[in-house]
């Protein structure tokens, strides 16, 4: 029996998945594929990292597929705390190996350390960390840096969103937007600044963000 | 490598997505140079920080109409369809009595035909049900059980067994017998007993097996507002410890976060958040447990308070020291 897809219910199709429809998870991966990507790439602001981690994600729900409970939340909310776990897992990961930098030596305390693991910015540490999911206010954090992205000036805000979410190089960005390349490294450099320093301010009258004439360098 | 070399490295690095962690897992002999000046310089550290606090919020800011790959979708279904079931989902397959989708085929995005799916009904709920009345047990506190004397010592070791048997019980029903939460994770005992966290439920059962040791442990059961059984606090003055752990709450909405409150006479005082995971027999398990102040560890006549940490909320759970 063939049934039109966009009527059945993610728990039936979930139903299906652990009977090994194949078709039943393509079709919950067009539904929730995006929103699972970008879970895992808010926790790792890397998209080669975040695609293997929804490989992953999807991959459980083919073995695990039995485990779904409807009653208990959304597939899409399920898949999504898989995700944020795998990315979490990863970052641990990373932050095991040897001769990464030592945190305690750049991190003042116990909770930047963590949000910075938690962000994978950093990937090494001496100790076991905190859950990330205990130290970092995700919600919070995206709150701030949208407020800081949309202040920025739109020339900047642009070279740096095709950079950042686009995965543009800056050569590409500049074929683009019709600009030089050096302009794109200006913009984005320019922006960079405006960025932290709407994070960490730092002492004296003037932002550097302001001493960066714009053009090619 | 100079202090303006290294400003160079990090904002070169956090000029692409991922970039500066990529730079502090780079194993080269630069790497080793920048780390080793991070390692000894102040100012420059600070900068890595203020960095990466930019780079962390660009990734968490990451608009909605971020889209994966399209090519990643052909990936993960061949990886699918070329991954062999596990035993478990084997069973479930054999079960139903049909026949997987030939491994190798990957379904196209267009209109794709599904066979027939069963229903979702209980069948598909998995794990151990921990009823949370089975917390409802009158257990007396240290001081009242050490005060009666030698003969009622049996009622001390009793109410640590009970409250053992009640966090073990919300935790390993819910954390190791088919989570919600994610399937795949890291078994808890595991965790618990490698890699001590103060979010892990394991850690929250070890954490409770060590106050109740300690022999001058308080103890307030929790109450929903309906008067019902909802969990249980456990303090240590002495090793300045706190664990707490209910498992009737439900799930927080999007944003908002448990919070234990102390009140001591009407003064309300924040000890912590909980963390809050599904379970797979309905509900799910809140707990926390790790180091407290002193004066958040509550004396008699305190009551120990959780609820949403939002504005207008009122409390969840709430009990009385004694």
């Amino acid at each position: 029996m063939t049934t039109d897809v966009e009527t059945v219910p993610d728990a039936e199709l979930v139903t299906a998945v652990a009977r090994g429809d194949v078709a039943a998870l393509s079709v919950l991966y067009d539904r929730h594929g995006a929103v699972v990507h970008r879970a895992a790439f808010r926790r790792l602001g890397d998209r080669q990292l975040a695609e293997e981690v929804v490989q992953d994600v999807w991959l459980t729900l083919w073995d695990r597929a039995s485990m779904f409970d409807p009653a208990q939340g959304s597939l899409a909310g399920w898949l999504c705390t898989i995700a944020r776990n795998r990315a979490t897992d990863r970052m641990r990961a990373m932050a095991r190996r040897p001769g990464t930098l030592p945190l305690s030596a750049v991190f003042a305390t116990d909770d930047e350390a963590d949000r910075a693991l938690a962000a994978g910015n950093i990937v090494a540490s001496t100790r076991q960390v905190a859950d990330p999911e205990l130290v970092v206010d995700e919600l919070a954090l995206r709150e701030t840096m949208t407020t800081a992205l949309s202040a920025l000036p739109p020339d900047e805000r642009t070279v740096l969103e095709l950079g950042y979410y686009s995965e543009l190089s800056q050569s590409e960005i500049a074929g683009r937007l019709g600009i030089p390349l050096g302009t794109v490294k200006t913009r984005t450099r320019r922006a960079l600044l405006r960025l932290r320093d709407a994070f960490t301010p730092r002492p004296g009258p003037t932002g550097p963000a302001e001493e960066l004439p714009d053009g090619p360098r | 490598m100079d202090h303006a070399e290294v400003l160079e490295r990090i904002e070169a690095a956090v000029g692409a997505p991922g970039g500066l962690a990529r730079l502090g897992a780079e194993r080269s002999a630069t790497a080793d140079e920048l780390r080793e000046h991070l390692a000894g310089c102040g100012p420059c550290a600070a900068e890595w920080r203020a960095w990466s606090v930019v780079s962390l919020g660009l990734a968490a800011a990451a608009p909605d109409t971020l889209e994966p790959r399209p090519e990643l979708r052909d990936q993960v279904l061949a990886a699918v369809a070329a991954r062999p079931r596990s035993a478990a989902t084997g069973t479930t397959s054999a079960r139903s009595g049909t026949t997987p989708s030939r491994p190798g085929s990957v379904p196209s995005r267009a209109a794709t035909p599904v066979g027939s799916a069963a229903s979702p009904d209980g069948a598909l709920r998995s794990g151990i049900a921990l009823g949370p009345r089975r917390a409802r047990t009158s257990v007396p506190t240290s001081s009242s059980a050490t005060s009666a004397g030698p003969p009622f010592r049996w009622l001390l070791v009793a109410a640590a067994a009970t409250v053992i048997v009640f966090m073990a019980g919300a935790i390993l029903g819910g954390g190791l017998l088919g989570s919600q939460g994610d399937p795949g994770a890291t078994p808890r005992t595991a965790v618990a007993s490698a890699a001590p966290q103060r979010g892990d439920p394991g850690r929250v059962l070890a954490e409770a097996a060590l106050i109740l040791q300690s022999g001058d442990h308080r103890m307030a059961s929790l109450e929903t507002p309906e008067g019902d059984a909802g969990g249980v606090v456990l303090v240590s003055e002495g090793t300045e410890r706190l664990a707490v752990v209910s498992s009737v709450l439900p799930g927080p909405p999007e944003g908002t976060r448990y919070v234990c409150l102390l009140d001591r006479g009407g003064t309300q005082t924040q000890v912590g958040y909980m963390r809050w995971e599904p379970t797979a027999g309905g509900g799910g398990l809140a707990y926390w447990a790790g180091d407290a102040e002193p004066a958040d560890l509550g004396a008699a006549g305190d009551l120990f308070i959780v609820q949403l940490d939002t504005p207008d909320a009122q409390p969840a759970l709430i009990g009385e020291f004694s």
